[in-house]
């Protein structure tokens, strides 16, 4: 909807499309210059955290992957390794292992959605993904091939495909003997296979030439590209150990949004996702990976937001390549999970979901149950940074009439991949001239 | 390993009052063990790449999901053969978050992935609200949709 008054109009858009959740935008120009923009998370509120009060330390795994159908294992992943922390409990080995293999099918599968339905068709001049689909079959298809081996990893690590069952605090409630993961390895080479193709292919779209300033923010490990970490740290300096984020991040209410946004103290926004983990770690992707981005003509970092699809691309080339690693390495562990007794105390757990990194906090009881609960998902955290891109981009793309500027600046928004149902714990685009 | 050649779907969620109709349909196969060799039972949240996966290369996929569209709650929908302007009406009840059944009937056109024949099984909702549980309207339906798709696999 646009709303015209002399000398000035308004873009209204009621429901953002090809975004995870309901959400809408607001663009308004007035005597020819942008004063503000308003990325409007309506989605109601859903109190994941105050309804986690009272529940036992066992259970967040379980409830906070209803967060998301398209990230529960980052839900759970971030929960135990809160609560471990908390508790004081080091899951390694075999078990860590198993996770990061069931996190890789995650990212493959979170990332190839976006990629292949959510993405593309905008670079393609595609209204939508079923559009795109009859005029680029074999890619679509390619795509839903890859995803389909994500959810294998799923199911035969987590039990079903969405929301898995088999996750707990400390583990696992059965492990996979090695036989059982050998199919698995078979379909993994596949995939790899066809996400080199998925690279070259993404690499070969036009982008905008837009580079931004932003502050990456991601987890960090010494030797791996982050996906399960103990550290943050930003490309301007923050370097702290999880349990220090709270110290340095300040989460705030805006009213135009559901969903609460997120400030580094007297550093401000930031961004996390893709292109913070690929400009902050991309010396530790794997190696093919690694290529496959120089190819891709990606540097050392990536500010371009429109590009961000390549470097989903890669990222999806990296968890297969890791996924492959560790089947290889894989001795099935004697227990399936540690034991985890109750204990009073404060953890803290960061991982990083497809979005970006993920910060959970539980306060326990001495009978293991939880006081207090805070949740930090990546889109919440990245709103502030999305409202500055799209503020950036329309700025400079005033002249175009309303319909061509309400269709970019919703690409811009794409860009970062937002799960505004996980952010509710959000998109209508309304630019009113005037 | 050759997939059984008919599929039956029940998309939803079970925590969502009547939007719990297709899972509470395929529990309901399952628990009579009425279902034959060739029959396979599965339970989807809508999500339109995994339903194409799942009805890809059958003879007969019956889809049963939640429907609202104003009609009395508990009235069966039919859409056999359907094609997509049938379904493209259709919104799915509480997901806003996946593409959905509709999507998944307009993707699978585009990329020639439907079955060789598709049952569209739809009955009216009468209340998503938070919760698991059928109502009054909703629930007698189960039996009747369990008989009607026993017939469809003779088919």
């Amino acid at each position: 909807m646009t709303h015209r008054a002399p000398g000035g109009r308004a873009l209204d858009t009621g429901a953002l499309a090809r975004v995870e959740g309901e959400g809408a935008m607001r663009v308004e120009i007035r005597d020819g210059e942008l004063v503000d923009v308003q990325l409007n998370i309506y989605e109601p509120p859903r109190f994941f955290e105050g309804f986690l009060r009272g529940r036992n330390y066992t259970e967040p795994a379980d409830i906070t992957a209803r967060i998301c159908g398209i990230c529960p294992v980052a839900y759970q992943m971030s929960a135990c390794a809160a609560i471990e922390d908390a508790i004081g409990v080091d899951v390694g080995g075999p078990l860590r292992d198993l996770r990061h293999l069931l996190y890789c099918g995650e990212w493959i599968e979170s990332h190839t959605l976006h990629i292949h339905l959510l993405h593309a068709p905008d670079f393609l001049g595609f209204d939508s993904a079923v559009e795109m689909a009859s005029a680029h079959r074999a890619a679509v298809e390619r795509g839903l091939e890859i995803k389909k081996i994500g959810n294998e990893i799923l199911e035969t690590l987590g039990g079903r495909a969405i929301h898995p069952v088999n996750v707990r605090v400390g583990g696992f409630y059965r492990v996979p003997t090695r036989g059982e993961l050998m199919p698995l390895r078979e379909r993994l080479l596949r995939g790899r296979e066809l996400a080199a193709e998925v690279v070259a292919w993404v690499a070969s779209l036009d982008f905008p030439d837009q580079e931004m300033d932003y502050e990456f923010v991601a987890t960090h490990h010494d030797t791996e590209y982050p996906m399960l970490g103990r550290r943050i740290m930003s490309d301007r300096g923050l370097d702290i150990p999880v349990e220090e984020f709270p110290a340095h991040v300040e989460e705030y209410q805006v009213a135009h949004s559901t969903a609460l946004q997120a400030r580094l103290l007297a550093r401000g926004e930031y961004l996390v996702g893709p292109l913070a983990r690929y400009s902050l770690h991309a010396e530790k992707l794997a190696p093919e990976a690694r290529v496959a981005a120089g190819d891709a003509g990606l540097g050392p970092t990536c500010r371009n937001p429109f590009r961000s699809i390549v470097v989903r691309a890669v990222e999806v080339l990296h968890a297969f390549a890791t996924a492959i690693e560790l089947v290889d390495g894989y001795e099935r562990p004697d227990q399936p999970a540690v034991t985890v007794e109750p204990r009073a105390g404060v953890g803290h757990g960061v991982t990083e979901a497809p979005r970006g990194l993920l910060y959970h906090r539980y306060t326990l009881d001495a009978d293991g149950l939880i006081t207090d609960a805070v949740i930090m998902p990546p889109t919440s955290q990245n709103q502030a940074t999305i409202e500055h891109d799209l503020f950036h981009y329309v700025e400079r793309h005033l002249e175009l009439e309303d319909e061509e500027l309400r269709r970019r600046a919703e690409v811009t928004i794409r860009n970062h991949d937002p799960c505004i149902s996980c952010a509710t714990h959000f998109l209508d685009l309304t630019v009113v001239r005037s | 390993m050759t997939r059984p050649p008919i599929v039956v779907i029940g998309v939803g969620n079970p925590m969502r009052g009547d939007d719990g109709l297709g899972p509470a349909v395929v529990e309901e196969m399952r628990a009579s063990a009425r279902s034959p060799s060739d029959v396979q039972l599965a339970v989807s949240d809508g999500e339109a790449t995994r339903v194409i996966e799942l009805w890809r290369g059958r003879r007969l996929a019956v889809l049963v999901d939640a429907v609202v569209s104003g009609a009395e709650p508990g009235t069966i929908h039919r859409f056999d053969g359907a094609v997509v302007d049938d379904v493209s009406s259709w919104r799915a009840v509480t997901s806003s978050h996946t593409a959905g059944v509709s999507e998944a009937v307009a993707l699978g056109t585009a990329l020639a992935r439907l079955p060789d024949r598709l049952v569209v099984l739809g009955v009216e909702a009468g209340s998503t609200d938070l919760g698991e549980g059928l109502s009054p309207s909703v629930a007698p339906t189960v039996a009747a949709l369990v008989v009607e798709i026993l017939a469809l696999a003779k088919t």
